[in-house]
Formats: C-alpha cells, structure tokens, sequence
C-alpha cells in the first residue's frame, strides 16, 4: 500500500498555523490592522471565485453585493441602533437574497451582455445612494459615519483574530465545496454549459447556487468591512478600483480553486501596503495593477494555484520515495 | 416491440428557411434506426428538436408515450434521451475518468460517500464498454479523433439513457476505427444499455452494418423509410443524393 | 417653450450623433473579433489628451487630425502587442483592457493630475438659435461624429477592404477561405476603431472636460446603448444612440444637471428586466 499524503490537509493546517501565529511574533499593529483587513478582503475574493470564477459568468459588479451587506448594516446600526452581531448576520442574509434577485434575470444572457449588466450595477447603487431623496437614510456622497466598530485599538488583536475565525469558517467549507461535485458542475458549466444541460443537470439550478452563496459572503465581507473602517461611502466600498483589486487577487491566484483567491487575496493586500512608504498615491496603484497584470500575464490560470500543485508534486514524490 | 419514441408532424422554421417540415417517424423499443440524407437535409436539426436545443414550431415528440416537447434539455435527458455532437465535445480539464463520474451524477447530488466503490466500479466498466479503459486518467487533448468520439459515447452511456443520439460518429474515421465503434455499438444494444439509439451518419456502409432500419430525410422532409436496402435503392433517396442525374 | 424643445431638439441630436460615434469604434471591434475590448475607452482619453499636448504647438484642426493619427497608430500598436496574444481567451481580454485603462488613469494622474482640464475648442464662440446660446464647437462635433460615420459606412459597403471587414463579421473561416487574412484585417479595423476613439474622445471632452477617469462614463453610456441596440447591429446602435442621447438632455435639461449618467443606468437596469438580450437581438453583421 503506497503511502499516500493528503497535500490540501497538511497546507491548511500550516496556513492556518501561520495565520494564527502572526500576532504573537509581529507586533507592529499597523500590519496587524492591515491583515486584519486582509482577512475580510479575502471574503471579497473568495466569493467572487464561487460565482464567477468557477461558472464564468464574469460579474464587474461584486462591488454592488458587497456594498447591499455594507449599507444594510451601516444603516441598522446607525439608524436602527442593532447591535453589531445581528446586524451582520440581516445584512448578510439581505445581500443574498436582494442581490440574487437582481441577479438571476441576467443569467439569461451570454457572457459579453452579463459582464455589461453586472458593471452597472454599482453605479447604479452609487447613484441611488447619492439620490438627495435617500440622503437621509444614506448618508449620501459623505456616507454613515461613525459606525460601530468591533473594538477600539488596543484589542485589535481581538479583531484580527475574529475576522481571521470567520475567514476560516467561511473559507474552508467553500472550498469544500468547490472540491466537491457541486464544484466540478460549476467549473463544466465554465466549460461548456450546453454540455452539462445533456448530462441532465439544470444549469440554472448550478448557477442559483453559486451566486447565492457568493452574495451571501460577498454581503458579510462588507457588513465585516464597514465596521472595521467605522464608516460606508460610495467612494470607498463601490469603487472600481475594489473590483479590480478583488479581480487580480483571484487571477493570480487561481480561478475556480478557492485556495488560490485566499493565497492571492493576501499578496495584493500585503503587497499593496508595502508599496506605501515606497510608492506614493497614483504610483501605488499603478505599480500595483502593472504587477498584478504582469503575474496574470505570465500565469493566466493561476500562479499562486501553481505554486501549489508543484508543491504537492514535490512532497508526494519524496513521500513515495521513502 | 413497442414503440419507444415517437415523432409526430414535426415543423420547424428558422425565418423564412424551412429546416423541418412535417416530420413524422417512430423508433421501436431494440432498434436501431439510421436516418440519412445529404448534407443540409436537417438532419443534426431534427436531433436538435429532440433534444430542445431548439423548440418546434408544430408537432410532438412522445417518449414512452410521454410529449416531451415542452421539456428543457436536461429534463429530456433525465427522462431517458441522450445525444453524442458532430463536433466532439468534453471538458478539457478534466480525465477522462472525471467525464464519466460526472455524467453518472444524477441531477438531485446525493452528498454522501457511501456507494464510492459501487460508483467507481461502475465508471470503470462504461470506460471498459467503450474501450477506453488504457486511458482513464488521460486529458482530451491528450486523445485522437477515435477516442474522443469514444468519450462522447462513454458520457451518453452514463446517463443511462433509454435511447442514444448518436450524431455523425463515424466522421473522420478510419475504417479500421469505424470497425471498433460499431462493435461497440451493437455490443451496448445487445446488451440492453441503452436498448434503443437513432444514428444519424453520411457513413453508409458502416451504418449498414449496425442499423435495423432507415428513414431518409431531404430538404426537411421524410422521403423514404425503411430496411437499408430498400432506402438506398428508393429513386428518391437516389436523387436527392446524386441531383438529377440519375436513370 | 418652442425655444426649450427646439433647444433638446438640437442638443439631442449633437449628443447622439457623438454617442453614436463612441459606440460604433467599439462595436466594430465586438463585430469581427468577438471580443470585448474596453481599452477602447481608455483609448478615448489618449485622444482627448493628445489633443491636449498638440495644442501646445498647433492650431486646432491640425490637433485634431494629429490626435487621431497618434490614437489610431497607437491602438494599433495595443492590437499588435497585448490584444492580439490573447484573442483567445475573452475572458482574459476583459480582464487585461480594464486593468490597461486604470494603470492608464494612473499614469494621467501621475502627469497631469487630477484637475479636470478644458478642451480648447476646434471651433470657438456662441451660436445663437432662436434665443437659446449654444458652443459652435458642439456643432462642429456632430458634423465631425457625422462624417466619419458616413465615411466608415461607405468604406463597409464600397471598397474591398471594407467588404472583408463585413465578411470577416459574418463568418471569420469562411472569410479566411476566401483569401483575407484577419491579422490585417484586424489592423484595419484597429486603425478605424482608433480614428473613431480619438475623434469621441475629443469630443466627448468637448462636451465636457478632460480628467484622467473620463473612460468610466463614456463606458456606460456604450453599454446601455449596446443593450438596448445589440451587439453589433448598426440600426440598433443608430437608434439606441438616439434613445440614451435625448433621454440623457431631456433628464438634464429638466430634471436635474447632476443626473447625467443616471438615465442610462436606469435603461441598463431596466433592460436587465424587461429584455437582457436587446431589442436588436442577436449579433448581426453590420
């Protein structure tokens, strides 16, 4: 019997070890603010690959699901007085029902007109948001602020840790998932969808399921966000630059394989702030797009995804070797 | 033998061409059926029809009896139909072993691992069926024209189907490779899995060998039905294939 | 009143005939190639931007003319080096052409800054018509948007060039059977498409003003115009052109000035359910 090493489980338990461990070696809490967000913004990401990543229904538009989660809790908390934790949980519940009601009359078109709806659906929550109309209720161009946030500074080792949990708790079943049956359908679909239909699988059915849980962690990314920053604007949780980044982070880390987008979603964020003393406003971002587009470039599946199956290459063949 | 499909005053129009008109046929339960006419006939069309690619203008299509014309594709195929393409198709980043476990999936997923072997063993023997059994763990791309026309048969197998569409398999093959998909055409039939298909196929001698009866179609229209002998000598079939030059 | 509706008349007409122009270069594109390529819009801003720098030098017909060159050569140039090696993979062009448009943003924010810049008009002065005041330059911007459409039909059904570019859009293999070759085809159309991308950017700057994230709107008015008109049907666009231009004068002129982009994202969001698919339906030759 060939000893056989079950590479996935052992990454997890490292990657899980190290993620944990961070604050006990690194004491600087700007970084540690900084991975805290990281570890919402790898919901963003993460939820974009369960959709678009696995189905190819290429969305512009995540930004409009994070941002339903975003103001549905800035708006109860702020208004409503809810306190943090059931807010979070209606906003969540909120985005996936809204947004996937929004969603589902566009799956009945081809990939270009898809891709054109979906972008204009956060400018088109943008401009509501902006209507003086809903001002009040809105905040408007300047947004909600203050909003509760989870902790004040000195237990942002709370936070950190907390967002890292619920990354995990969410990260991982999602990734089941999209090891799972369910999740090869999904990548079919990306394929060839007419050939899945004469398997005799409903693609819309496939397609529901995708975007509702992707809404649905999309939405609690942005509830999660919101109360970390203390405040929601359109400029800030609707921008395109967020699409973008959500974009790169899943590119280069792999469409359709969960792990990659979580790998990826920490280097663009890490990557972005080690920019900062070098790199000043527009030059940041440029540096980072023309990287970002460079590691797509040279790896358009994926090389965070790569580095992974290598990896697992490299270790079943010492464990057969012994 | 009963009738197991039914085709009953089948129209279709695409604007002002009219692909299919007035289609009527049936397929018994253990029959082979080959459908023949020259290119353009509405042949691929017709099988479009049936599979609802395409929803008719007119006309029925009764599985067991049951008009399945309303149905969406992947309910056709749960109710017994399946179908292989003029142009291969499959998934290019999954083996060949993954193309049939997932069309073994039924369409209500059961999570649970119990019935793993039963499954696997299962996949290996449709692998075995189709004689792709050296090249489970192989990529499409790795795969020459035979054998990925094996593929495709090896995911309409899987399905379970009552009746099997095969549309132009023998295209592009070799004699020798026709040889081997009809061997494993008759030895699926006989064994009963599927017990019905409908072939459509330009490859008249290798459909005489497996066929038990024909329908010729031309220009949307039924014009000779029968065993392969009587079609291919009917004068109609003759012209439509060969113009007007014909004594 | 008579003054107000001859005034929405008229500007309608100047705002659709320039939309037209913006969606056609981006439609020709879609039509032969099947991609989506939304450098396209970025590529506006090199006109609008290079006609900025010309000006520095020249008067302003020959900006004009000089900026739609520099943008035709250089989208050329973005055909040859980026979108040509990644034909193949759609998704992958969508992906590649918005990062290009924001790493271009930057590199504006970077040279010009933010400040919004105005357009030193081909034509300048006030025309007055029946009591209302409007730029004469807008009038030069649809006689301009009008030629060049006119032009490019022309060339579509006269010359041979343009007959392969109609053929290529209705089937690429058999047009590649019949002997045109679609790597310089595509040239053509790039330089077409980049002559047309020059002129709307200026344009468009015209109408407004020049800032480095100025492809963002001209990007949703082209798609809410593409889905109402489909993808790749000239009489789609012509109308839908018109359509979004009078509503978007009609919702400024009486609504509210600042509700500019709003009516063609209420259309977006209309058509996402009432129609997805178009009213012009599927992609037609041009």
């Amino acid at each position: 019997m060939k000893k056989q090493i079950n590479s996935s489980v052992l990454g997890w338990v490292v990657l899980i070890i190290i993620l944990y461990s961070i604050p006990i070696y690194m004491k600087n809490l700007n970084w540690l603010g900084i991975l805290t967000f990281a570890n919402i913004f790898v919901l963003f990401a993460i939820s974009w690959d369960i959709s678009s990543g696995h189905t190819g229904y290429l969305s512009l538009g995540h930004t409009f699901f994070i941002g339903l989660g975003g103001y549905a809790s800035g708006m109860l908390t702020h208004h409503l007085g809810f306190s943090l934790f059931p807010s979070i949980v209606i906003s969540s519940l909120f985005a996936m029902v809204l947004g996937t009601l929004i969603i589902i009359p566009a799956f009945r078109v081809r990939g270009p007109y898809f891709l054109m709806l979906s972008f204009a659906l956060p400018l088109f929550l943008t401009g509501i948001v902006r209507i003086g109309y809903f001002t009040d209720y809105t905040g408007g161009h300047m947004g909600l602020f203050p909003l509760p946030v989870f902790a004040s500074v000195p237990d942002r080792y709370k936070v950190y840790y907390l967002t890292l949990t619920i990354m995990l708790l969410i990260g991982i079943p999602l990734w089941r998932l999209s090891k799972s049956e369910i999740g090869h359908i999904l990548r079919a679909i990306y394929n060839d969808e007419e050939l899945v239909g004469n398997l005799g699988f409903n693609p819309f059915k496939f397609k529901l399921l995708a975007f509702t849980v992707s809404n649905f962690v999309a939405g609690l990314g942005g509830a999660l966000w919101v109360h970390n920053m203390g405040s929601v604007a359109p400029h800030s949780i609707l921008d395109l630059y967020i699409m973008v980044q959500i974009v790169i982070a899943v590119m280069i880390g792999g469409e359709g394989t969960i792990i990659g987008p979580i790998l990826g979603a920490y280097f663009c964020v890490i990557l972005l702030e080690a920019l900062q003393p070098y790199a000043p406003g527009p030059w940041r971002l440029l540096i980072f797009t023309l990287i970002g587009a460079g590691m797509i470039a040279v790896k358009p599946t994926g090389i965070f995804i790569a580095i992974c199956q290598k990896l697992d290459d490299f270790i079943q063949k010492k464990v057969r070797g012994s | 033998m009963s009738k197991i499909f039914e085709v009953e005053n089948l129209k279709k129009s695409f604007g002002s061409i009219e692909a299919v008109r007035n289609v009527c046929f049936d397929v018994k339960q253990g029959e082979i059926l080959g459908i023949i006419g020259p290119n353009g006939a509405g042949k691929t069309t017709l099988f479009n029809l049936i599979m609802g690619v395409y929803r008719q203008d007119d006309g029925k299509l009764l599985l067991r009896g049951h008009d399945i014309s309303r149905l969406k594709t992947f309910q056709r195929v749960n109710k017994g139909i399946s179908r292989t393409f003029q142009f291969a198709r499959n998934f290019s980043s999954l083996t060949v072993m993954q193309h049939i476990r997932m069309a073994m999936l039924s369409d209500k997923l059961s999570l649970s691992s119990k019935g793993e072997q039963e499954r696997d063993r299962e996949a290996n023997r449709i692998a075995d069926v189709v004689k792709l059994g050296g090249s489970k763990s192989k990529y499409p791309g790795e795969l020459n024209i035979e054998e990925l026309r094996k593929l495709e048969l090896s995911m309409a197998l899987a399905v379970k189907p009552d009746i099997l569409l095969l549309d132009e398999m023998f295209a592009g093959l070799t004699e020798t490779e026709s040889k081997d998909i009809i061997d494993i055409i008759r030895t699926m039939i006989k064994s009963g899995d599927p017990t019905t298909a409908i072939i459509i196929d330009h490859n008249l001698a290798a459909l005489s060998e497996i066929v038990h009866r024909v329908v010729a179609i031309d220009l949307g229209e039924k014009i000779a039905e029968g065993s392969f002998e009587q079609v291919i000598s009917d004068q109609a079939v003759k012209k439509a294939y060969l113009g007007e030059y014909v004594q | 009143m008579a003054g107000d509706i001859l005034s929405i008349l008229i500007l309608g007409l100047i705002v659709s005939s320039m939309y037209m122009l913006i969606a056609t270069g981006f439609t020709i594109i879609y039509s032969v190639s099947n991609i989506l390529d939304l450098s396209y819009f970025g590529f506006l801003m090199v006109g609008a931007y290079s006609y900025l720098l010309f000006y520095e030098v020249f008067p302003t017909y020959i900006c004009l003319i000089l900026a739609m060159i520099t943008t035709s050569i250089l989208y050329i140039l973005m055909y040859k080096v980026v979108i040509r090696r990644l034909i193949d993979n759609p998704v992958l062009v969508v992906v590649m052409t918005v990062l290009f448009n924001l790493v271009l943003e930057y590199i504006l924010l970077i040279v010009f800054s933010r400040a919004q810049r105005n357009l030193f008009p081909v034509i300048p002065g006030v025309t007055e018509i029946y009591g209302t005041k409007f730029h004469t330059n807008m009038f030069f911007v649809m006689a301009a948007s009008s030629t060049v459409m006119i032009a490019f039909w022309l060339f579509i059904k006269k010359t041979y060039a343009g007959k392969a570019i109609l053929a290529i859009s209705m089937d690429a293999k058999g047009a590649k059977l019949s002997g045109i070759d679609p790597d310089k085809n595509m040239t053509i159309v790039y330089a077409i498409a980049g002559l047309m991308a020059g002129l709307s950017g200026i344009s468009y700057g015209a109408y407004t003003a020049v800032y480095p994230d100025m492809f963002m709107f001209p990007l949703i008015i082209v798609l809410a115009i593409v889905l109402i008109g489909g993808l790749g049907s000239i009489k789609g666009t012509i109308i839908a052109s018109g359509v979004i231009g009078f509503l978007e004068i009609i919702t400024t002129y009486w609504i509210d000035p600042k509700a500019r982009g709003l009516s063609a994202l209420i259309c977006i969001i209309l058509i996402l359910y009432i129609r997805p698919q178009g009213f012009f339906g599927r992609k037609q030759t041009l």
